[in-house]
Formats: C-alpha cells, structure tokens, sequence
C-alpha cells in the first residue's frame, strides 16, 4: 500500500515538472520573438545541422546580426566555407560545432565534399 | 502502323527477358553472412584509402589530391565504425569470395595506377574512382544492406550510402576536368 502511494507521488510530481517546463519553454520562446520583432534586441540564433553529407536545413533566412550554428552530426568530418573564402570554420569532426555572425548574404560549400552546398540568405 | 506495333512488341518482350535474365542472376548472387558482410565493408574502404595513399603521393593536381584526402578521412572513418562495431557485437569479419576478388581487382589497379604518371596518372585515378564508388554503391545497395541480419550493422551500412553517393558525384566533378 505504501509502495502504491510512492508510485502515484513520483507521478504527479513528473507530470507537473514536465508541465512547468513546458510553460517556461512558450514563455521564452514567445517573448524572445516578441523583442525581435518590435525591438531588434536579441539577435536570433539559427540552427543547422550537418548530416547525412547534406547541410540542414540548407537555406536559413536571417537577419545581420543574426547567430548561425553549425553541428556535426554526420560520421565524416566537414567544414562550412564561404564561396569566395571570406570565411571558412575548422574541420567539422563528427559532434563538433561552429558558429557565425550573419553580416550578409552568403553562399557557402564544403571544401571536403565540393558537392555540399548551403546558403545564408540575409535580410 | 502494323509495323510500329511490332516493333513495339519485340522491345517490350527484350526487355522483359532482361529483367528476367536478371532475377534469375539474383540467385547468382553472393550469399554473405554478417562476419563476412563485415569483412567486405572494411575491404572495400581500404581498398580506396589505399588508392587515395597512391595519388597523394604521386599526383600534384590539387583537385585530384583534395579528393584523395577526403577518400582518405573518410574511409578511414567508416572502417574505425565498422571495427567498433563488429567488436562491440562479438562479430570477426570473416575473408571470403567477395572480399578477395576486391582484393585480386584491387592488386591489378594498383599497379597499373603505380605505372603510371603525370596527367595519365591522374585520370586513371579519377576513372577509378568513378567506378569504384559506383560498383560499391550498387554492392551495398542490393547485396550488402539487404542480406545484413544484425540491425546496428544494417543501420551503419545505410548510413554509409549517403557518403559513397557524394564521393560519386565529386569524383564526378573532378572528372570533367581530365577528359
Ligand atoms: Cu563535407
């Protein structure tokens, strides 16, 4: 019996924990947009993730002044590395992030794998 | 019009024996158990991180030796996955006919890349590397992932094709440039 009310305990307890940080999730989210889009404050961060040899997603629309971070999840190493080499991140290894501040609209490849291709398009 | 449906007919029965002649090769494939598919895998890489060494070495053309580099990385890659793996699932890659009749083709190119030089060393190269990746993709695709039992090796070979299949189309790229 008292087993039974441990159990039901560690249940509730889950389940308002998981409930709560889900609200705290939709508020930040909520407010960060809201300060981007009135204000310009915060600066948006963009994820994209390398895998399966593609970048993704491959366009990211951004602001100047907006983050782009780049992971690796794919099994080979890769790099980021602007068209006309005004950037370029490290080697990529497998786990391994980079990022980058958007200052304009770039088209970047990777100079490992000449066929991978992605763009940073900038507002 | 008489004529026209005929020949239609006869193209559409040639085509049918193909496919025919082609299920029927189906049961001349190779039956391959997961130690031997694991030993195939790690052959066909180091098969080309063996090629790769060769053009390194040899080649001074900077798309041909970027290339090689990448082979090189890459391959090596998957065949530290595949040798974790395989130990991680008590699985020793067992020689068998697949894997030696790479390594008998794999001899012969060799040293035929090795007599080679100059231009004439770079496009035997790239060739190679047209056909090779092509011939592993095709393995991989109908013999290897197909008659893979154990799932984590399964998973780890499609995993892979994504790789093989953007090698093919590099090795594609370069290509243009020694025709
Ligand atoms: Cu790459």
């Amino acid at each position: 019996m008292k087993k039974h009310y441990f159990w039901v305990g560690l249940l509730s307890i889950s389940i308002l924990v998981f409930f709560s940080c889900k609200n705290t999730n939709d508020v930040s989210s909520n407010e960060s947009n809201t300060t981007n889009e009135n204000t310009k404050v915060t600066p948006n961060i963009f994820q994209v993730s390398i895998s399966g040899m593609t970048y993704m997603p491959d366009t990211v629309t951004a602001t100047i002044g907006d983050t782009v971070i780049f992971t690796n999840n794919d099994i080979v190493p890769h790099n980021v590395t602007e068209i006309n080499n005004h950037w370029a991140s490290p080697t990529l290894n497998p786990g391994d992030t980079w990022k980058t501040v958007v200052d304009s609209s770039s088209d970047y490849y990777c100079s490992l794998h000449l066929v991978m291709k992605g763009r940073i398009s900038a507002k | 019009m008489k004529t026209l449906k005929t020949t239609l007919l006869t193209f559409a029965i040639i085509l049918f024996s193909i496919f025919n002649s082609n299920s029927a090769n189906a049961q001349e494939k190779p039956q391959l158990t997961d130690p031997e598919i694991a030993s195939v895998a790690v052959t066909a890489n180091q098969i080309d991180v063996d090629y790769a060494a060769i053009a390194i070495k040899k080649s001074s053309n900077k798309d041909i030796i970027n290339f090689a580099k990448t082979m090189q990385t890459d391959h090596l890659a998957v065949i530290g996955m595949a040798t974790k793996l395989a130990e991680k699932l008590h699985v020793t890659p067992k020689s068998n006919a697949v894997t030696q009749s790479l390594l008998d083709g794999a001899k012969k190119m060799k040293s035929d890349l090795n007599s080679k030089s100059g231009k004439a060393f770079n496009k035997a190269y790239i060739d190679n590397e047209v056909a090779y990746h092509k011939s592993v993709i095709q393995a991989v695709e109908t013999i290897l992932i197909p008659q893979t039992k154990n799932s984590e090796l399964k998973d780890l070979l499609i995993k892979v094709l994504p790789s093989l299949k953007v090698h093919l189309e590099h090795a594609l790229m370069v290509q243009k440039n020694f025709k």
